[in-house]
């Protein structure tokens, strides 16, 4: 059974680069384009199927307002972040929603790992630890 | 997903309809993936993605081995089609229910483990069968073989509904049996009976059969030894084919006597014939078919 690949719908990468545009943050669409292979790649890799479109839009409002971003990184960045996305999906068994990951890893990236992306598992998950310790509220992701 | 195109025939999928039914098929999954992870996500597991699209071709009864089935669905409303055939499942899996409970309630204790844990196992899995996300698992665990199994390309509640129709008859045929005799010739067919998962239809309509062959009372259920050798002279000598086909001329006038007119009786004590004739003509070639048509075991002592 073969699913399509996600794709970028037309003007997707515009909306991306206006929202990211006051923090001196853009995408050219040969960037753009090698960042949707890299996200099939990451789906290979995950075991994971996208059936609603790509999640680097996602992404990119996430982590664009990060202090830790470089101009020059971004759409390195991007693609390791969406490396990393699709692999806490599968660790955390989907019980986070996309916007809700999306949110935790940013807390994480700009918290505990100091804008170090190999730091960024152990410190999305020492912030779940904290977030339990300290009794937060987040519904039925208690585990994590 | 790949939609297969058929064939060279004028009436065959072309490439056109193939890719354009790819794309409905497509669409209805992504509708049936947002509805599953509640809108949440844009990504699944593979797995998961996997059992949600054969759910899907199961509940529009398209097969992807069988490029044909996929015609009924061109230049149909694939979501409409959806909903209808989800209701047709809904109401299959109220009917399955119900039979269950009714074979919970209605079935001796035969003291067969595997039937009584299947039993309820079915009954209460069919409750939460999910014919919206997983409609093609089938709901329980079977431990109990029929004589007649249900065909493998059936799932989901078909599955379910086909196994209790067909136990059904099965035990509306030992129903008509005094169930002391039931009893003792299972005893007789296998020791240990209870307690593993052999099936109890066949002893039972084996001996039945046998001894409507003979002309004699299938309800005695207890084949004598001299009963035996004269079956044994009357098989013998017969290819399997020609024993098959003497056993079914015998079935009219067994389902008479025991006043069962169901077609699924007639249905299952053919199926009964084509089992049991190659097995009686191939211990007729040993000359010994007690282990075909069982004696009466000796009864449990207290």
């Amino acid at each position: 059974m073969l699913f399509p690949a996600p794709r970028l719908p037309d003007g997707a990468l515009e909306a991306i680069n206006r929202r990211t545009a006051s923090f001196g943050l853009a995408l050219t669409p040969a960037q753009a384009a090698a960042l949707q292979r890299r996200e099939q790649h990451a789906l290979a890799q995950t075991g994971r199927v996208a059936f609603g479109g790509s999640a680097l839009p996602r992404l990119a409002e996430a982590f664009s307002d990060s202090p830790f971003i470089q101009r020059d990184a971004w759409s390195e960045n991007l693609g390791e972040l969406t490396q990393l996305f699709y692999a806490l999906k599968n660790e955390t068994a989907d019980a986070l929603s996309d916007d809700e990951l999306a949110a935790r890893m940013a807390q994480a990236f700009n918290g505990p790992a100091q804008g170090d992306l190999t730091a960024m598992t152990d410190a999305f998950f020492m912030q779940a630890d904290d977030r339990e310790a300290s009794d937060d509220d987040s519904g039925d992701w208690d585990e994590f | 997903m790949m939609i297969p195109a058929i064939g060279t025939n004028s009436d065959d999928l072309t490439q056109a309809q193939s890719d354009a039914l790819g794309e409905a098929l497509l669409a209805l999954f992504r509708a049936q993936a947002r509805a599953y992870t509640l809108g949440d996500s844009d990504s699944l597991p593979l797995g998961t993605a996997n059992e949600l699209m054969a759910s899907l071709l199961y509940t529009l009864d398209v097969h992807p081995a069988q490029p044909e089935s996929f015609r009924p669905l061109i230049g149909r409303d694939l979501q409409a089609l959806y909903r209808g055939a989800l209701r047709r499942l809904e109401e299959k899996q109220r009917r399955a229910l119900a039979l269950a409970q009714s074979l919970c309630l209605s079935t001796p204790d035969y003291g067969c483990i595997a039937l009584r844990d299947t039993l309820h196992s079915i009954q209460s899995a069919l409750p939460g069968y999910d014919a919206r996300f997983f409609a093609h698992r089938i709901p329980g665990e079977i431990d109990y073989q029929l004589a007649e199994p249900v065909p493998e390309s059936l799932l989901g509640v078909d599955y379910i509904l086909e196994y209790l129709l067909r136990l059904r008859a099965e035990l509306r045929f030992l129903s008509c049996f005094y169930l002391p005799r039931v009893l003792a010739l299972l005893s007789g067919a296998q020791a240990e009976w209870r307690e593993l998962v052999s099936n109890l239809y066949l002893p039972v309509a084996a001996n039945a059969l046998g001894l409507s062959l003979l002309g004699e009372n299938p309800r005695r259920l207890h084949v004598r030894r001299e009963e035996r050798r004269t079956l044994l002279a009357l098989l013998a000598p017969l290819h399997p084919l020609d024993a098959q086909n003497q056993m079914e001329r015998a079935c009219p006038g067994l389902l008479a006597a025991l006043d069962l007119r169901e077609p699924r009786d007639a249905q299952a004590l053919r199926a009964l014939c084509r089992d049991l004739a190659p097995r009686a003509a191939c211990a007729a070639a040993s000359g010994d078919l007690s282990g075909v048509f069982p004696s009466f075991g000796m009864p449990e002592r207290a």
